[in-house]
């Protein structure tokens, strides 16, 4: 999935999404480096999902009586 | 002294003198020279003769109320005003966007953006209800989608004379389906930059040739003026500070830039503009915090007379080239401007005052014209309508618990909203 930076608006990226409507992210949640006219590819890291869970998992195996 | 007597006389006399003024001045190439300038000082005293004759002139070029840095825009600033002719700007509310629509007084017409993608339609029938099928100029301040997102609509829906652009791009599919429906239609593109003129007395200052904002797209907006007798409407697209300072204008209404965002407005360049009114485009509590309340409080300091899209709902100006007065949800209300005070460069301070005493006068005049053209017979009919619904209301009307907006009835037309089938309004 990929969306399109419009423009800043103080503490927002206005991006255009795929079905061609603009929503506001939080300037924080977007690489530092991004620019206006930048292409963000929003993917799924399935390992680091793996890993997460199998290290929250393992945490709730130690609390859970 | 017969004739060839004479230059011979005059070749002795500067024989004799030559020498002489060769022993007081070192340098002999200065002598010739001011013996050679003789003549010359006539014709230079004839030309500023010549000037001076036409102080009128003179005056038309000094006293424009732009002083851009090209001179081929000082030229053909003003544009002369005709007799019942009206200026008309409508700065229409497109929520947290930006589109002003403008009716020359030669009965031409321009837009200036034309809001995010979901206005374009409430554009299009905004101007459709003035009564016009041509927008003979079409500006795109610069490419992002609160400028453009309404435009492809637009150009769908209107024949189109002239279109202008700073040579910019985004890479938004928004900005693509703008080009591409400019390519569909076969028109090309005018590119925006300061020195061109639009048509008399339409001018754009910004960018400047040559000029590179980067990816700053906002600094890359066209900045437009439009000068109507002695009356200038300043448009600023987005633009910041830095380009606002590359251009110096003497304005009477600014559409501020940037919807109010402190990033685009200068305190040092208001004064210097001095302009009576400001107009800020912007979305009713929009997530931005726009207008930033620094700029609230610097045009209060100026003594600029604000009015915001989301307060004020579509905004109305009109000048006759010596006054400009509001006409806004459908009551007209005259501004004693306080030309005389703060424009030292107003070319005739007493016919000004003047107008702004029988400015009053001057809404009724055209008020009756506005009421010529087709959906402004509406304006003096008051209805409701709410924050949300999709309705136009009486004023008793129960649909009116929560929110209450007047607005006229040509403009809850053009808002595309229906009568309460309640309440049964006027339509």
């Amino acid at each position: 999935m990929k969306y399109i930076i419009d423009r800043f608006e103080g503490d927002f990226a206005i991006v255009e999404l795929e079905d061609k409507t603009f929503s506001n992210i939080p300037r924080i949640a977007i690489p530092l480096e991004a620019k206006e006219g930048s292409v963000i590819d929003v993917t799924i890291d399935v390992a680091s999902t793996d890993e997460r869970s199998r290290k929250i998992n393992k945490l709730m195996g130690d609390l859970f009586k | 002294m017969k004739w060839y007597q004479k230059p011979v006389a005059i070749l002795i006399v500067l024989l004799v003198l030559f020498p002489a003024l060769g022993m007081s001045s070192c340098n002999t190439s200065a002598v010739i020279t001011s013996s050679v300038t003789t003549p010359k000082t006539t014709t230079m005293q004839t030309e500023s003769t010549t000037e001076s004759t036409l102080p009128l002139a003179t005056e038309i070029e000094t006293t424009a109320p732009i002083e851009t840095t090209s001179p081929e825009t000082s030229a053909t600033t003003i544009m002369q005003t005709v007799s019942g002719g009206v200026l008309r700007v409508h700065y229409l509310d497109v929520g947290q966007a930006d589109s002003e629509f403008i009716e020359l007084p030669d009965g031409k017409t321009m837009l200036i953006d034309a809001g995010n993608k979901g206005d374009g339609s409430n554009v299009v029938s905004y101007i459709k209800n003035l009564g016009y099928s041509t927008i003979d100029y079409l500006v795109a301040t610069h490419p992002h989608e609160d400028h453009i997102g309404g435009m492809a609509e637009v150009i769908n829906s209107f024949a189109i004379g002239e279109i202008y652009m700073p040579k910019v791009a985004s890479t938004t599919q928004a900005f693509e389906n703008l080009l591409t429906t400019i390519q569909d239609k076969g028109y090309s593109i005018n590119t925006a930059q300061a020195g061109v003129q639009i048509a008399p007395g339409i001018n754009i200052l910004s960018p400047g040739v040559g000029s590179d904002y980067d990816d700053e797209l906002n600094d890359w907006s066209a900045v437009i003026s439009i000068v109507y007798g002695s009356k200038t409407f300043l448009f600023l697209g987005d633009a910041g500070t830095a380009p606002e300072s590359t251009f110096s204008i003497d304005a009477d209404v600014v559409k501020v830039a940037h919807h109010g965002s402190r990033t685009a407005f200068s305190n040092a360049l208001y004064k210097e503009w001095s302009p009576d009114i400001a107009i800020i485009s912007v979305g009713m509590d929009n997530s931005y915090g726009l207008p930033d309340e620094e700029v609230l409080q610097g045009l209060a300091d100026v003594g600029t007379k604000v009015y915001r899209t989301d307060e004020n709902g579509t905004i109305v100006l009109e000048s006759d080239g010596s006054t400009v007065t509001l006409k806004s949800i459908g009551v007209t209300i005259s501004l004693a401007l306080p030309t005389v005070t703060t424009k030292p460069t107003t070319a005739a301070p007493t016919a000004t005052t003047k107008a702004a005493e029988t400015a009053v006068a001057t809404v009724a005049a055209t008020t009756a014209a506005a009421t010529a053209t087709p959906a402004q017979g509406d304006d003096g009919v008051i209805v409701y309508k709410t924050n949300t619904g999709s309705c136009y209301h009486n004023d008793d009307c129960s649909s009116l618990s929560k929110s209450k907006i007047p607005i006229t009835l040509s403009e809850a037309k053009a808002e595309g909203l229906k009568p309460c089938s309640k309440c049964n309004p006027p339509q």
